[in-house]
C-alpha cells in the first residue's frame, strides 16, 4: 500500500491544540448551560466557570501564537484552505466530486469554524470582562454566545461524524492522526491534489 | 494574480461578510426574543403560551446552593438585629403590617450573563425597614441570612438605603415561588442577582462588611463588576 503525506507536524499539532481547548470549553460550557448539570455542580460552578474563561483566553492566544511560530510550515495549508475556486462552489452545489487538497465542504467547514470561534471568543471575553459594557449589552452578547454555541456544536458534530464515523470519508482521520493517507483514497477523494515530490510514502 | 484567483478572493471575503451578517442577525433575534435556551427561542418564535410575565418567570434560572426550604408561613419569623436601637422579630403578617407595600418593575441581571427584563416585584423597601429599626452610628453594613444556613450576603448601609433596594415577597402579582426565595428575598436591581439573598430570615446590622457566599469564591462584593 502506498501512502501520501497529508498533514505535516505543525498542522497536526495546531489541530490537536485547537481540538483539546475546544473540548474543554465545550464540556465546561455544557456544564454551565444545561440546567441539571449546573444545579448538580453546586459551588463547583465557580471553578468550572473559571476554567471555561481561562481556556477561552488560551484559545484566543495559543493557536495564533503557533501560527506565527510555524508560519512557514503552515503557509501552504492556510493558502490552500482559504483559496476558493469555482470548483469548490460547484462541489458544495453537488455539481462535481472533484477536489484539490481540500474540497468545498472542508473549506466551508474551516471558514464557518473560524467565524463561529471568533464570535464565541469576542462575546465570551466581553461577558467575562464586562466592566467596559453595560449589563444590557452583556446580556445581548451572552445570548449571542449561546446561539454560537448551538451552531458550533452542530458544526463540530458534523465535522467529527464525517472525519471519524462515516465510512466513505473516515479514512481522512488517518491524515490528522498519522499525517498520511492511502494514495488510493487520496486519488478517489482528492483527484486533483498532487502531493509534492517526496511526499509519497511506500509501506 | 490571474483573473480567476482575484475573483475567488473576492468570493472568500463575501462569504466572510455574509457569515458575519447572518450571525449578527441571528444573535440579535435571540436577544429580542430574550430566550435562555433553544426551547425558549423556539417558544417565543412560535408565540408561546401564557402571559409575558409568566413566560419571563419560567426564564429565571435557579442558582441556589442549598435545598429549597419548606416554609410554613405561620412559623416564619424575620429577625432584624445587630447594631440597631430597635431590634424586631416579625411574623410575616407583622412585617406586612409594619411596612408599606410597594410594587417595583425592574430588570434582573445574573452574573452568569442572562437577564430578565421588567420583572414586577411586590415587597417592602429596605429603606423603610432601616428607618424603623434605627441603626446605631457604628452600623455600616447589613448582612442577610438565608433559612438553609448556607447562603449569606451583605450590603453597605448606603446600598441598603437605595431607592430600589427591596425585600420582595411577590412576583408578577403572586407570592414568590419557593425556588425564588419564598417568603422573602432581597432585590437590588442594579446589582447581580447573587447579592439578593433568598429565604431571608435574619438581617443583621454590623460595623464591617461580611463576605457573602459567592464572594468568598471570588465574585466582587460590589455586585456590579463580575470579577
Amino acid at each position: 500500500m502506498k501512502w501520501v503525506q497529508r498533514f505535516n507536524g505543525p498542522e497536526r499539532f495546531l489541530h490537536a491544540v485547537v481540538a483539546l481547548l475546544f473540548l474543554v470549553l465545550w464540556s465546561t460550557g455544557l456544564c454551565l448551560h444545561v440546567e441539571w448539570l449546573r444545579e448538580s455542580l453546586g459551588a463547583w460552578r465557580f471553578a468550572v466557570r473559571t476554567v471555561h474563561d481561562w481556556t477561552g483566553l488560551l484559545l484566543m492566544i495559543v493557536p495564533w501564537s503557533l501560527v506565527w511560530v510555524w508560519r512557514q510550515q503552515l503557509a501552504a495549508f492556510f493558502r490552500e484552505m482559504t483559496h476558493w475556486r469555482s470548483m469548490e462552489v460547484d462541489f458544495l452545489a453537488g455539481r462535481t466530486k472533484r477536489a484539490y487538497k481540500f474540497n468545498g465542504g472542508q473549506k466551508l467547514n474551516f471558514l464557518v469554524a473560524i467565524l463561529l470561534l471568533t464570535g464565541m471568543a469576542c462575546t465570551g471575553f466581553l461577558v467575562w470582562k464586562s466592566q467596559w459594557i453595560s449589563l444590557q449589552t452583556r446580556e445581548f452578547l451572552y445570548n449571542w454566545h449561546k446561539l454560537l454555541f448551538y451552531l458550533l456544536s452542530v458544526q463540530v458534530v458534523g465535522h467529527v461524524f464525517l472525519a471519524a464515523v462515516y465510512k466513505p470519508t473516515r479514512h481522512a482521520l488517518q491524515g490528522m492522526m498519522r499525517g498520511r493517507v492511502l494514495k488510493t483514497w487520496a486519488e478517489e477523494h482528492h483527484p486533483l491534489w498532487k502531493p509534492e515530490e517526496g511526499e509519497e510514502i511506500g509501506e | 494574480m490571474n483573473e480567476q484567483e482575484r475573483m475567488t478572493r473576492r468570493r472568500f471575503l463575501k462569504a466572510c461578510g455574509l457569515g458575519l451578517a447572518g450571525l449578527s442577525l441571528s444573535g440579535y433575534m435571540t436577544y429580542l426574543f430574550g430566550g435562555t435556551s433553544v426551547k425558549d427561542v423556539l417558544k417565543s418564535t412560535l408565540g408561546g403560551t401564557g402571559a409575558d410575565g409568566f413566560r419571563a418567570l419560567e426564564n429565571f434560572r435557579i442558582n441556589s446552593v442549598e435545598p429549597t426550604p419548606n416554609v410554613q408561613l405561620a412559623d416564619y419569623r424575620l429577625t432584624v438585629d445587630g447594631l440597631v436601637a430597635n431590634p424586631v422579630t416579625w411574623s410575616f403578617a407583622e412585617l406586612k403590617h409594619a411596612l408599606t407595600e410597594v410594587e417595583q418593575v425592574s430588570d434582573f441581571h445574573c452574573v452568569e450573563g442572562w437577564g430578565i427584563k421588567n420583572v414586577r416585584w411586590t415587597g417592602v423597601k429596605m429603606r423603610e425597614l432601616i428607618q424603623q429599626v434605627r441603626p446605631m452610628q457604628t452600623a455600616t453594613h447589613v448582612t442577610f441570612y438565608s433559612l438553609g444556613g448556607v447562603y449569606t450576603e451583605s450590603l453597605s448601609l448606603a446600598e441598603a438605603m437605595e431607592e430600589e433596594t427591596l425585600l420582595a415577597y411577590g412576583i408578577y402579582g403572586k407570592d414568590l415561588p419557593a425556588p425564588q426565595g419564598y417568603p422573602l428575598r432581597a432585590i437590588i436591581p442594579r446589582m447581580f442577582g447573587y447579592k439578593g439573598a433568598k429565604w431571608v430570615y435574619r438581617i443583621e446590622f454590623t460595623d464591617h462588611q461580611h463576605l457573602g457566599y459567592w464572594e468568598r469564591y471570588g465574585y466582587n462584593v460590589d455586585g456590579v463588576t463580575a470579577r
